[in-house]
């Protein structure tokens, strides 16, 4: 039974800190209609970035700060290159995953262990030891979520959900579409890479392949989230929760691992065709 | 007023505004018919900003607009496209819709973005096209063309522009949702004076709206017709008419 609980436990812990790349993948592609694929890229930095300062003894509060920072810059530059340069989105994204790959090898190489280092994980009372992670993932998520949906219930929220169903509704009303772009994939990029910092930190240890597949982890939560409600907010979580269940099964089953992408793949296209075929019913 | 001097629009090899000039004077409300591809919509495009023209100034009250894009031309002219989808946001819900209305002219804000339109203004504002309030929390999505398209007015009304641009607001519509939006329009220009160019394809609207009708032609205004002027025209000529015996089977 314990032991149950404990893999419950590490269930959920995954399903939040993987709920805010949900969240990045939701911003941009429902939001803002923006396919972001540098997500990736910026969950690797953001937990590179991380992992550096918390070896070199930063704070590990400020470490995701930074990570937060450096995802924002990430998010302006694959804006930039659709809007300024007119690249395609797709393209925009694939560049700067290719090109943050390397950044993110320079700045920590392609493996570094934090063990022995204080993260956000193990400075709380030891009588909250077994729950801390787990308390501290659910008070940055009910931070990270509850600033967001504030956020676009503000006049800027507004136009940042008109930029992705009606580009020309900001045109009517004065305001720059280029500009509402930026800052959703600035805002998307941020919680790719805190979502990186806060696995790195988690995990103790950083690898430059954990990067590896992570929009596909957030794109399997986001539709398994999209069946709960097609709204943001804590649905998000719930299908990011759903879908490391989905994961973690495959373990108990015993199935071999090497299937897991194939896994995932299969049940994208599976949720997929039963949400169309719902909704033709 | 608003004035377009020698306006050439080439979209590649193909010449589509050729040397248009024209004056429209303030409290003018005109009419613009026209077959398919006669530069219409390019005329439109070209004053609002969308197209930029090939060669040729477009000033209003004086002031050369020529070089400013469409979202810096957006705090002097309003349109209304005849893609109902293009004038309002359709994931929002109506309310929603009607403030981000009022954030045109300024710029947007970290507050509540309801505030612009307390529930007691869009209740009225709702209510004075003939709808029902409880609409008001509605998706746009939710709506038909015709309801959209009525809401969309309501939102370009509230501001006062300079010039309002009227694209075949009524083409999607039922002749009731048509006739409603026409004497709302035609109401909120009279109360306002508000300069106004509409395009529409339907000759007896052509003739029952405004104070001038012009015609374009091959890139250029061939034809204009004063108030009076107008009264002396028939409908069935004015761009043609379908041939309803040619159908019959």
């Amino acid at each position: 039974m314990i032991e149950l609980l404990h893999i419950v436990q590490g269930i959920v812990e995954r399903g939040l800190i993987f709920g805010i790349v949900v969240a990045a993948v939701y911003i941009a592609s429902r939001l803002i209609n923006f396919d972001n694929l540098a997500v990736e890229g910026s969950f690797g930095l953001g937990g590179a970035l991380s992992a550096v300062l918390i070896a070199g003894g930063f704070n590990p509060w400020l470490a995701l700060l930074c990570a937060a920072l450096v995802g924002i810059a990430s998010g302006i530059v694959t804006a930039c290159l659709n809007t300024k340069l007119q690249l395609n989105n797709l393209i925009s994204g694939i560049v700067v995953t290719t090109g943050l790959f390397s950044i993110t090898l320079k700045t920590a190489g392609s493996n570094m262990s934090l063990s022995g280092k204080t993260t956000m994980f193990n400075t709380m009372p030891s009588w909250l030891a077994p729950y801390q992670s787990l308390a501290v993932l659910i008070v940055v998520c009910m931070l990270i979520f509850t600033l967001i949906d504030w956020l676009l219930t503000t006049e800027i929220g507004f136009l940042l959900r008109a930029v992705g169903d009606t580009p020309q509704m900001l045109t009517n009303v004065g305001k720059s579409i280029d500009r509402y772009i930026m800052l959703g994939i600035a805002l998307s990029n941020m919680l790719a890479a805190m979502s990186g910092a806060l696995f790195v930190q988690y995990t103790g240890y950083f690898s430059i392949w954990a990067s590896l597949g992570i929009l596909i982890i957030g794109l399997a939560g986001m539709i398994i989230a999209e069946t709960f409600s097609p709204s943001f907010g804590i649905s998000l979580i719930a299908g990011s929760i759903a879908y490391q269940t989905i994961i973690a099964m495959t373990f108990e089953l015993q199935l071999n691992q090497d299937w897991n992408k194939l896994i995932t793949a299969v049940l994208i296209v599976l949720l997929i065709v039963i949400k169309q075929w719902l909704y033709k019913k | 007023m608003l004035k377009l001097n020698n306006i050439d629009v080439w979209f590649g090899s193909n010449h589509v505004l050729r040397n248009l000039s024209c004056d429209v004077e303030p409290g003018d409300f005109i009419v613009i018919v026209g077959a398919n591809g006669q530069g219409k919509s390019t005329l439109f495009d070209t004053i609002a900003g969308k197209v930029m023209p090939t060669s040729g100034t477009i000033t209003i009250d004086d002031v050369d607009v020529t070089n400013l894009d469409e979202r810096e031309r957006a705090s002097m002219i309003t349109r209304i496209f005849q893609n109902t989808q293009l004038n309002s946001v359709g994931t929002l819900t109506v309310h929603q819709n009607l403030a981000m209305a009022h954030y045109s002219r300024r710029s947007a804000r970290f507050g509540d973005g309801m505030k612009a339109m307390p529930r007691e203004r869009a209740e009225y504002l709702i209510t004075s096209i003939g709808m029902d309030g409880e609409v008001l929390d509605k998706p746009m999505n939710a709506l038909s063309g015709g309801q959209r398209q009525l809401i969309a007015f309501v939102m370009a009304t509230q501001m006062i522009p300079k010039v309002l641009l009227l694209d075949e607001p009524t083409a999607a519509l039922d002749p009731h949702s048509a006739t409603l939006l026409l004497q709302y329009s035609a109401q909120f220009i009279r109360r306002h004076k508000v300069t106004t160019l509409l395009i529409t394809h339907d000759p007896h609207i052509a003739l029952s709206i405004g104070n001038k009708v012009w015609i374009l032609e091959d890139g250029k205004i061939s034809k204009q017709f004063n108030a009076e002027e107008k009264k002396t025209l028939n409908p069935d000529k004015l761009i043609g008419q379908i041939d309803y015996e040619s159908l019959m089977i």
